[in-house]
């Protein structure tokens, strides 16, 4: 089914895998209770620290090790502006956006002054043989780079760590009441500075992703976006480390699809019945969830209105599509939107029905300010 | 496994287990403790008496970390010791439940104390913490449930988690600050029983409050503060309610506002099974219904969390009811709007005064202007009239004693009781036919909240119409015409004042207990 | 204004010209460590920006925009909302400012440009409303709805350059050149230094005016320091923090008319906003979102803007360090507000008879943010 074939899913998920490591590092940190701003910024710079890493060692996996020590390095600003020094927490990360914008750019011109021909081997997939012959998605799980299976093997890791572990009751507690961690004796500043950390690393590997893994070099703005896309999986995630996962699935997909419609004199007929499903799917969803929780008579009537007409105009747009192929061009610039113009779409249809760490984006100080 | 072993025996019991020496604490602009020196022994309850901002609370903090004094030492069985953190405190055995608890409410009870757990365990063991949890709970008849979500349980009951908290990290020094307010007369006689069980144990407890009645039933001694100093220390079968009242305040207290008895007029608000479900579909407001007339006050007593905050939000407009409807003015409604609440002549002091009342970073008199400016008045032309907003700050500030250097200073700078005398002018401006007042002394020593009560009863005498809600019933008592006993939301009963005694309310705020608790009372207070 | 807030200013401004030399003299020791000339850097950085009449005019003409897109931010932020999308409106601004000029009516000079003007501010300030609506209506995080509008504008930009609007038999993807009626008229001869200049001077006075003496700004200042205390007062908090964002995306249509309709080039290109909807953010975070502020705040930046150009050209250095001077400065404005903080947390009326009511423990943390 055109264009959803098994190169579509191995795209989606190849561009949805670095999405995903980095909002699984804003993950940590926002539950610790420090909103980061700043993630385009620190890929950008896990993007030049990986192609320098590899460039100069030859070797792809000293390149991540780099981009994460990168990104890591603006995270330590990060955390001693806005833990230490109790600044904004958004203004930081603004800040840390022109400064990575900057600073991968400077070092980047610097470099390859002197070594015009400069350049570096991606990073090859591995196969896992046998696996990569299922139909469909066989490739697309079993035929990625590694990153991508690093990327796949941190959502367990990182739900563990948040319900099993004491360590994550500790980082989500200091992003609800840092109070109930500090009365334990546990140093909420500690706990902050590890999220902070954490979000940093993984957006230096989710930058190094990009320039080792997906384009071979480092190119100015290569982010274009993938921090704040990272952010927005963190809140449509609804900050649970599985709901993060799907959301960057979602966003990867969008991102395959519009490179492959691009090319595409019209938008294919598969693509209208895909995105009506999904929205078929969403509505159904809200309506059982609305329905389960409803403690509140008073708002649903009015609700299941609004809700039912638009799954009959979702139907009866179906029905249309049944019978004619619509005859829908974008220039191929527009589709590049998409996935933005997306990522709008799922936040309104999403928010109302996600609760952020309580504390988020609040300076702690232990025993008040006075 | 008995958890209710006596802790702290093979000490010597003539070294105190906690004591302070010339303890001193300063914020800028203001020195909280001064030179404080206390102790307290095993199997002894020590309350810490003073006015709220005697610094009770400050030298608490002191105690469990989190604060550094300016001078003075302290000492734990004899040995000087070095608080620098809550951890410091936590290895030392002092452990503190505060107002505002600290759990975390996403979180089950068990995983809690998980949090908290020591140790180098990487995966957090609750199945065993709550086997703990379930030892502890029995051997002290906590009745703590720990693999209940602690959002969804009584405020009662979270306290009670945070004791079992602090046993379960071994804590021998239990404080306590200002436990009280949130209790029902029925809770607090189980948390007196628990006090004493503690203290029969070997443990220590520090109780922290500023009720006379309360620190007489619960405590061996009690340490007076007084300006952040120590007015005295006594033992409390020594002496009796009037001698530490003189203490705490430093002269001779007659609290009496003296108020006629109220003549009512006509109806101004009235409400029909006023009822409002929070998102989750649990009703905080249960089908509340009165009419309150020209010229008397209704009190609201009642523990906090019963509905009185969201009665005020709904009849001021802030939330909108989700069934029953009220009435001010003319037309029957379920919702207002803020602004149409003042220009009927409502006017509302809200209980929370940090996060409704004033807004902290702006001046005095931006905060006094707020609703003027709300209602149109005091411009032309979308302009604010900087000459009659000036006049009208510096008289306001005048006539409601003020105390600022300028209507230009941020009101955070202000003590808590010259911030109330702002809201207070601020709403009195306008002659409201309505005021609803929700905990309106919360918080004031005992000069700011006289002042505001003689405010509150001169305007019921004018003809306005009081709505006030407290939780403490002795204000209720003292002011009210008519008062309402809330619990889970509803109105359990509206008695008149002469109905209405202190035994009484006590009786009907502990609502289906009320059968039982007949003979403790008396054994209490005996 | 009271001694203690005299104080404050002072303060603040100290700190931001200590951060301002911090930030340079990180940048210059950078620039040395890189194996650079950091003296001759320097020289060229100054030379660029203040080294000749013309090279002041550059600068000054490069204010404008600054000081327009970062009222846009300080006029939101006074709500407390996020308007990190400026760059998407000042791009709308500036795409339909041309469109006005090039494909509109011809009219004498003052009204055309008041037209494509105004035209450009109702665009950008629909264009925000989008991110506005969905934050009253659904609860959308307006960082990253902006953000997102930003990016999906910037490749609107790039695709009427390319398509509708592009300029016919040129090989370069530009639009038209504006007509003469239509651009603001030079201050200074054969210089980008314009008359939008005085307008941007115009509104900062206005700023000032509209958030210290009308109501308007009072409910937005009121609504910004406690969202729920300025609903329990009263006002409707929603339609003022949502007519705050139009007027903050107006304010970056405005700069992106002035970008097209003023400067040297007078044509809309994809890159035509050089990234001034992201600079002006920073210009008002470096004023501590004061509008009198962000003009010397503007000028800082202005003078970077066109120094890092002569700096890269003559002494080899990339005109990105200009980027990592103006993130060191924000970073060090932010940390220092610790030290304002501390000044106002002082209580005043401590002379009384009882002793202030100081509130230390976890009552207060939430306050302490």
């Amino acid at each position: 089914m055109q264009p959803f074939d098994s190169e579509f899913f191995r795209a989606a998920i190849l561009i949805a895998s670095p999405l995903l490591i980095v909002a699984l590092g804003e993950l940590v940190s926002e539950s610790a209770g420090v909103i980061n701003v700043g993630l385009e910024g620190m890929m950008l710079v896990g993007a030049f620290g990986g192609f320098w890493g590899a460039a100069e060692t030859h070797n792809v996996w000293a390149g991540v090790a780099v981009g994460l020590l990168a990104g890591v390095l603006l995270a330590v600003v990060m955390a001693v502006a806005t833990i230490e020094a109790r600044a904004d927490q958004i203004v930081v990360g603004v800040a840390l956006n022109i400064i990575g914008a900057g600073v991968s750019v400077f070092a980047f011109q610097q470099y390859v002054a002197s070594r015009p021909n400069i350049f570096i081997k991606r990073m090859a997939a591995m196969t896992i043989p046998g696996a990569d012959q299922l139909p469909l998605l066989g490739s697309a799980l079993f035929r990625q780079i590694p990153l991508v299976y690093v990327g796949f093997a941190l959502v367990p890791l990182v739900w563990i760590a948040f319900f099993r572990t004491r360590w994550g009751l500790r980082i989500r507690a200091a992003g609800e009441v840092p109070e109930a961690d500090e009365t334990a004796g546990v140093s909420v500043r500690r706990l902050r500075w590890e999220g902070v950390l954490i979000a940093g690393a993984l957006a230096g590997v989710g930058g190094a992703f990009l320039s080792i893994g997906l384009v071979g070099t480092f190119l100015a703005g290569m982010t274009s976006g993938r921090g704040f896309l990272a952010l927005a999986a963190v809140i449509v995630g609804g900050w649970r480390p599985l709901g993060v996962f799907a959301a960057a699935l979602l966003f990867g997909g969008a991102d395959a699809l519009q490179l492959r419609l691009q090319s595409q004199s019209f938008v294919p007929r598969s693509v209208w019945i895909v995105l009506a499903a999904l929205a078929a799917v969403y509505l159904v969803s809200t309506l059982v969830k609305r329905r389960r929780g409803a403690g509140a008579p008073a708002g649903a009537p009015r609700l299941l209105t609004a809700g039912s007409v638009t799954t009959v105009v979702i139907l009866l747009g179906a029905v249309v599509l049944g019978i004619r192929q619509p005859h829908v061009t974008l220039p191929s610039l527009l589709w590049l939107a998409f996935p933005y113009a997306l990522t709008i779409a799922v936040l309104a249809g999403v928010i109302g029905r996600v609760r952020q760490p309580a504390a988020l984006g609040n300076a702690f100080v232990r025993g008040g300010d006075a | 496994m008995s958890m209710a072993q006596t802790v702290g025996s093979d000490r010597s019991p003539t070294v105190p287990r906690l004591r302070l020496c010339g303890i001193t604490k300063r914020f800028p602009g203001v020195v909280a403790n001064r030179d404080v020196s206390l102790e307290v022994h095993g199997g002894e309850v020590l309350a810490i008496l003073g006015e709220n901002g005697a610094g009770k609370s400050t030298l608490m903090n002191v105690v469990s970390g989190m604060l550094q004094p300016e001078s003075g030492s302290i000492e734990v069985d004899g040995k000087p010791v070095r608080i620098r953190n809550p951890a410091d405190a936590r290895k030392l055995g002092i452990g503190m439940v505060y107002q505002h608890f600290a759990l975390v409410p996403t979180l089950t009870v068990a995983e809690n104390l998980a949090l908290g757990a020591s140790g180098t365990r990487i995966f957090s063991n609750t199945r065993r913490i709550a086997e703990q949890v379930t030892g502890l709970s029995r051997a002290y008849h906590l009745e703590v449930d720990p693999h209940a979500v602690v959002g969804d349980l009584s405020v009662g009951t979270r306290q009670r988690v945070e004791i079992v908290k602090l046993l379960f990290r071994g804590a021998e020094i239990l404080i306590f600050d200002e436990p009280t307010s949130v209790l029902t007369p029925v809770e607090w006689h189980h948390l007196v029983r628990i006090l004493r069980n503690l203290a029969a144990e070997g443990h220590s407890i520090i109780f922290i409050t500023h009720k006379l009645d309360e620190l007489m039933q619960v405590a061996d001694r009690c340490t007076v503060l007084r300006h952040g100093e120590v007015a005295g220390t006594v033992s409390v079968a020594a002496t009796d309610k009037a001698q530490l009242a003189r203490m705490t305040v430093g002269r001779e207290i007659l609290f009496q506002v003296s108020t006629k008895a109220a003549r009512p007029g006509r109806v101004v608000v009235a409400a029909e099974g006023l009822t409002m479900r929070s998102d989750d579909g649990r009703p905080r407001l249960d089908g509340v219904s009165f009419e309150l007339r020209e010229g008397e006050i209704l009190g609201v007593a009642g523990v906090d969390g019963n509905g009185q905050r969201e009665l005020a939000r709904v009849l001021t407009g802030l939330d909108a009811a989700t069934g029953g409807r009220f009435r001010f003015g003319d037309e029957w409604r379920t919702s207002i709007q803020p602004i149409d609440f003042y220009r009927r002549g409502g006017a509302y002091i809200p209980e929370d005064r940090h996060h409704t009342s004033v807004a902290l970073e702006l001046s005095v008199r931006d905060n006094l202007l707020m609703k003027e400016l709300a209602l149109g008045r005091m411009q032309r032309g979308g302009v604010v009239s900087e000459r009659a907003a000036d006049e009208y700050c510096t008289t306001l500030m005048q006539e409601f004693d003020v105390r600022a250097p300028s209507p230009r200073v941020r009101i955070r700078q202000l003590s808590g009781g010259n911030q109330q005398k702002v809201v207070l002018a601020r709403e009195l401006s306008r002659t409201p036919q309505l005021l609803i007042a929700a905990q309106p002394t919360r918080g004031l020593d005992v000069g700011a909240a006289e002042f505001v009560m003689r405010r509150l009863v001169a305007e019921k005498e004018r003809g306005c119409a009081i709505l006030m809600i407290s939780t403490e019933l002795e204000e209720v008592l003292q002011l009210s015409d008519r008062v309402a006993v809330m619990v889970d939301g509803r109105f359990l009963a509206v008695l008149d004042r002469q109905d209405a005694t202190y035994e009484r309310l006590g009786l009907l705020l502990g609502g289906e207990a009320v059968d039982d608790l007949g003979g403790e009372l008396t054994e209490v207070d005996a | 204004m009271n001694t203690e807030q005299l104080r404050e200013s002072v303060l603040s401004v100290a700190l931001a010209v200590a951060a301002t030399i911090t930030g340079v003299l990180l940048s210059m020791l950078l620039v040395q460590a890189t194996g650079h000339d950091a003296g001759a850097a320097a020289r060229a950085l100054w030379d660029g920006a203040f080294g000749s009449r013309r090279q002041i005019y550059l600068t000054a003409a490069r204010m404008p925009a600054l000081i327009l897109v970062a009222l846009g931010w300080i006029v939101a932020f006074r709500s407390r909302k996020v308007n990190l999308g400026l760059e998407g409106q000042v791009i709308i601004g500036g795409i339909f400012a041309t469109l006005v000029a090039v494909e509109g009516p011809s009219l004498p000079s003052v009204p055309a440009i008041a037209l494509s003007c105004i035209v450009a501010m109702i665009a950008a300030a629909v264009y925000a409303a989008i991110a506005a609506v969905l934050w009253a209506k659904r609860g959308v995080n307006e960082i990253v709805s902006t953000l997102m509008l930003t990016f999906i504008a910037r490749q609107i930009v790039e695709w009427v350059v390319r398509g509708p609007m592009k300029a016919p038999g040129k090989a370069s993807f530009q639009s038209k050149l504006i007509p003469g009626a239509f651009r603001w008229p030079e201050l200074a001869n054969g210089t980008p230094f314009s008359a939008d200049a005085i307008l941007s001077l115009v509104a900062v006075a206005a700023m000032v005016f509209l958030i210290n003496r009308t109501v308007f700004g009072f409910k937005l200042r009121l609504t910004g320091e406690n969202d729920e205390c300025s609903r329990h007062a009263g006002v409707s908090t929603v339609r003022v923090v949502v007519l705050g964002f139009l007027l903050s995306g107006a304010l970056a249509g405005l700069a992106g008319a002035g970008l097209v309709l003023g400067g040297e080039r007078h044509m809309l290109t994809s890159g035509f906003t050089g990234n001034v909807g992201f600079t002006g953010i920073v210009v008002a975070l470096v004023a501590r979102n004061s509008p009198i502020g962000s003009v010397p705040a503007a000028l800082l930046f202005a003078a970077l803007a066109t120094g890092g150009g002569v700096m890269q050209a003559r002494a080899d250095v990339p005109s990105e360090i200009v980027f990592i001077t103006q993130g060191v400065i924000v970073v060090l404005v932010a940390c220092s507000g610790l030290l304002v903080r501390a000044l106002h947390a002082r209580r005043v009326d401590a002379n009384e008879d009882t002793p202030p009511r100081v509130q230390p423990g976890l009552a207060s943390v939430a306050d302490a943010t």
